[in-house]
């Protein structure tokens, strides 16, 4: 059997509900765009594997609702993910504005070293927006975080988001990974802040010991 | 009178333009809607359920689906007779077991109903509906989100695929409606596909209480499954979890194994019952047995979709797949018949009894409604109301805000002191701070619950509202000259016997809010500064203003206060003192544009094509032949029922208690015939129908409805702008 990947990494999508989380999701699962989504109940995940460096890396991506309520079922997710995606919607200013809100999240649920970018979506719509890039930009480099404007629709900067996501979890990972082996002297597993989340280089096993 | 002079012209134009057609014939390159061509792609790809797909169904029944129809057609039968000695029959084994083979599709919403005790409870809570409805247009908190996923409900379904089409708009009312009415629920997502599964086969109102039942009932008790903290949902997972322990250890195991968690996958099977979950058709199935027997159709349902593919299950080595296959390929394709899932549902539910699992365990106290329903009536009660009223508002975070009254109020009470607390306290999102009681009964109101009021400025209630209202967009609606989408302003009356409800027009102030800078939700609540202050004068009785801002790209004119004048049932008077300009008066209310169809035309007719928005349809713009009869229709019909609107209601009710054949989503069942003992011919004729001329669809897309649910999505919707014909 040969083994579908080098790295599994568990990424999240969080942001107010109709930002366009599950597009961006399709569009870069599917590369595809179907403007009569669902809205997502709860929690789904998606799966792609991408190529970084000659690593095969999964990415298992988890999508939620985004309505408040559903809050308390969302952030049980939150321990377990590497990287976070936070999106909001350009046309939408309280969906920006909740950005803030969406990081106090973060910070309270999910680990303290886990990668985070922002994502302004729906930027083929430029004619309705109400959020400029420069703002956008500019909370990013406020909480230090990364930040691109994307369009789902329009498949602009969605690919390119969850790469750049996925190489900063990468290069954590193996900066950590060789933090542990000068200490340890090469072990190779690392315990990523989280019970269940084992990650395990060239082992070609994710979490709760998957296969590929 | 010229305008019956131009009418009669009109007819008569209209009448040679149609002979003309007919003596051009098709080839000389006459115009033809593609609707009216049995051609029109859309009727070869939609399912027996109104389902679009992307592939053309084969033109031939298979000799599988064929005989599904025939049966189908003979049960029909069946339950109509059942349905003549109901009382002997609705508790027997005989219901039982033809409940466990499906209701056929024709009698379902009818049916459905019955098991939702819908005739008692409307009967009980007359008029409730209408009430909370308009309540809702100005208190609904929830009208954001509501937006967001009926543009996310059934898409894929001809009903509910045009954007603010006839379905949508009845879907968005309800849940709106029932936003208000049962405020502890407030909206949860999950509600809008429930909300529209009942909407397939049923009219507004109905599927409101049917709502409400499935939410209320102990039978269902769905509330405890969308109130904050899915207390009940939490007890079925736990239950669930148990019985498979119990009944399937193997399977809980390899689940477990694969951390595939209870709380991935029964989300949905939970809250909608299966709907999404499993192939449409099962679904239905399922929510047959799930109307007749509570809530237990979960637990039993949940076991025994597991139990059915446990061994596919268990060969799913990872997560990804075990959940793909629950989530992806089970409602694509169950692997077994829709008959046979039914009858191992059956078996299972045996088991789980003989094992005393089929119910999970006691309700809680935490799931149950803690708060009377349609509380917030207390607005509706008589409020008093000062001859000059003001209302301020807080427009950078604000959307529109509405006082409510009935115009016969008899008794006035005092309650001015309270309102402070009220407002001041969350009174909400909406954020009048008004110095008018209405604010003191919000106290009680579902706006006082700290419900997340996520993302709700930069949003326009009204806005939104107006969408639905205003269905045919591309018609903008022409009032004295001024065209209210040039300058984003529209303003409305409502008339009717129980109501005068009039809000105004509003516009966008140019004067952007200082944002202050907000650490959370809560504290922008608090914080939203008072940006204008209108002043209302109520003259006679007090109604109703509606100011609304939507996002700065709607700022017009009206940067200014201005006064807005009221009189008792002469409309709206508004004066902007200093722009000088005036927004448009309010058109006149829309009734129904036609009269309700005769009943014996119910029962044999099964499909009568929708009837567009009345702004289309009375649409000033006639330059075609069908608006001139549509103007006609109006005309005719408006005078009719402003002088009793009651007995059209009676007509509602009576239509409503006849046999249920119309119920369906019937425009595909009518296109079907089945000779004995040949086969049928898919042959789609959706219109084939229409007795009335008005029905003409005015849209490009056809959303076939029947006859009650149109009559009464236009009944229901009083705030259906029309034009003023006389004025004309």
């Amino acid at each position: 059997m040969t083994k579908a990947y080098d790295y599994l990494f568990k990424l999240l999508l969080i942001g107010d509900s109709g930002v366009g989380k599950t597009c961006v999701l399709f569009r870069f699962s599917e590369d595809a765009f179907n403007s009569t989504f669902i809205s997502t109940i709860g929690i789904d995940f998606k799966i792609r594997t991408i190529e970084l460096d000659g690593k095969k890396i999964k990415l298992q991506i988890w999508d939620t609702a985004g309505q408040e309520r559903f809050r308390t079922i969302t952030t049980a997710y939150y321990r377990g993910a590497m990287g976070i995606m936070l999106v909001y919607d350009i046309t939408n200013e309280k969906s920006f504005e909740n950005i803030k809100n969406w990081i106090r999240n973060i910070e309270e649920h999910a680990a303290p070293d886990v990668q985070k970018m922002i994502l302004g979506n729906k930027c083929d719509m430029n004619d309705k927006r109400a959020v400029s890039k420069e703002r956008g930009e500019q909370l990013a480099v406020e909480y230090g975080i990364r930040f691109l404007e994307t369009s789902a629709k329009a498949s602009y900067n969605v690919e390119e988001s969850f790469y750049i996501l996925s190489r900063d979890i990468k290069s954590h990972i193996d900066k950590k990974l060789e933090q542990q082996q000068s200490n340890s002297g090469g072990r190779q597993q690392l315990n990523n802040n989280s019970n269940n989340v084992v990650l395990s280089k060239g082992g070609g096993r994710g979490a709760g010991g998957s296969r590929g | 009178m010229g305008d019956v002079d131009d009418w009669v012209d009109k007819a008569e134009e209209e009448r040679l333009g149609i002979i003309g057609k007919y003596d051009k014939g098709r080839e000389e390159g006459a115009e033809i809607e593609p609707w009216d061509d049995p051609a029109f792609e859309i009727y070869h790809v939609t399912d027996h359920y109104g389902f679009i797909h992307d592939q053309r169904f084969p033109l031939k029944f298979n000799p599988e689906e064929n005989k599904f129809r025939f049966v189908e057609a003979e049960r029909a039968d069946k339950w109509v007779k059942m349905h003549a000695s109901w009382d002997k029959y609705k508790s027997s084994d005989k219901l039982r077991n033809r409940t466990f083979k499906g209701i056929p599709n024709k009698v379902r919403g009818f049916f459905w109903g019955l098991f939702l005790d819908l005739p008692t409870i409307k009967e009980q809570q007359k008029g409730k509906y209408e009430e909370m409805y308009q309540l809702a247009r100005q208190h609904s908190l929830d009208v954001r989100q509501i937006d967001l996923d009926v543009n996310r409900t059934y898409r894929d379904n001809i009903m509910f695929r045009e954007r603010y089409g006839v379905k949508q708009r009845s879907l968005f009312n309800i849940l709106c409606a029932y936003s208000i009415y049962n405020s502890e629920v407030g909206y949860c997502q999950g509600m809008s596909q429930v909300a529209a599964l009942l909407l397939m086969y049923m009219d507004e109102e109905d599927a409101f209480w049917g709502l409400s039942q499935l939410m209320t009932h102990h039978k269902y008790g769905m509330h405890g499954f969308f109130i904050a903290g899915f207390p009940k949902l939490v007890r079925f997972q736990k239950h669930h979890d148990k019985v498979l322990k119990s009944m399937i250890p193997k399977l809980k195991k390899h689940f477990d194994k694969h951390g595939v968690d209870v709380g991935l996958y029964t989300l949905k099977w939970f809250f909608q019952c299966f709907l999404d979950r499993v192939p449409f058709e099962l679904g239905l199935r399922l929510w047959d047995i799930f109307l007749m027997d509570g809530d237990r159709v979960l637990t039993c349902g949940a076991y025994s979709i597991l139990k059915m593919h446990h061994k596919q299950l268990l060969a799913k080595k990872n997560m990804d797949d075990l959940l793909d296959y629950l989530q992806s390929s089970i409602p694509n394709d169950l692997t077994i018949s829709n008959d046979k899932a039914i009858e191992i549902y059956q078996r299972c539910l045996e088991d789980l009894q003989r094992k005393k699992l089929d119910v999970a365990g006691d309700v809680g106290e935490d799931e149950l409604p803690k708060k009377p329903f349609g509380l917030i009536e207390n607005i509706v009660k008589p409020i008093p109301v000062r001859k000059e009223q003001r209302i301020s508002m807080r427009l950078n975070r604000t959307p529109p805000m509405a006082q409510k009254e009935l115009t016969d109020n008899s008794e006035c009470e005092s309650r001015e002191e309270e309102d402070e607390d009220a407002s001041s306290e969350k009174a909400s999102a909406s954020r009048v701070t008004v110095t008018s009681a209405a604010s003191s009964s919000m106290a009680n109101s579902p706006r006082n619950i700290s419900r997340p009021l996520s993302s709700i400025s930069n949003f326009s209630y009204a806005s939104a509202i107006e969408d639905y209202n205003s269905s045919n967009k591309s018609t903008p609606l022409k009032m004295n000259g001024v065209s209210s989408s040039s300058n984003k302003s529209k303003s409305s009356t409502v008339h009717n016997s129980d109501y005068k409800v009039t809000s105004v027009g509003y516009g966008w102030y140019e004067s952007k809010p200082e944002r202050e800078e907000e650490e959370d939700e809560e504290g922008s609540m608090e914080n939203g500064s008072v940006e204008t202050v209108e002043s209302v004068e109520l003259m006679d009785t007090q109604i109703i203003s509606v100011h609304q801002g939507p996002q700065g790209d709607y700022s017009t004119g009206y940067s200014e206060d201005y006064k807005v004048s009221f009189k008792t049932g002469k409309g709206v008077r508004i004066n902007n003192e200093r722009s000088g300009r005036t927004p448009p008066p309010p058109p006149a209310r829309s009734l129904d544009p036609k009269p309700h169809p005769p009943l014996s035309s119910i029962i044999h007719s099964t499909t009568i094509p929708v009837v567009e928005s009345s702004s289309s349809m009375g649409s000033s713009s006639h330059n075609g032949d069908k608006s001139i009869i549509n103007r006609r229709e109006t005309a005719v019909v408006s005078s009719a029922r402003l002088s009793s609107s009651s007995s059209s209601r009676s007509a509602v009710k009576e239509h409503s208690k006849i046999s249920p054949i119309s119920d369906a989503p019937s425009w595909s069942s009518s296109s079907i015939s089945i000779p004995s003992g040949g086969e049928a011919v898919r042959i789609h004729v959706p219109y084939s129908n229409s007795n009335d001329i008005s029905t003409i669809p005015v849209s490009t897309t056809p959303v076939p409805v029947t006859p009650r649910s149109n009559f009464d999505t236009l009944k229901n919707d009083p705030n259906r702008i029309k034009i003023d014909i006389s004025s004309k």
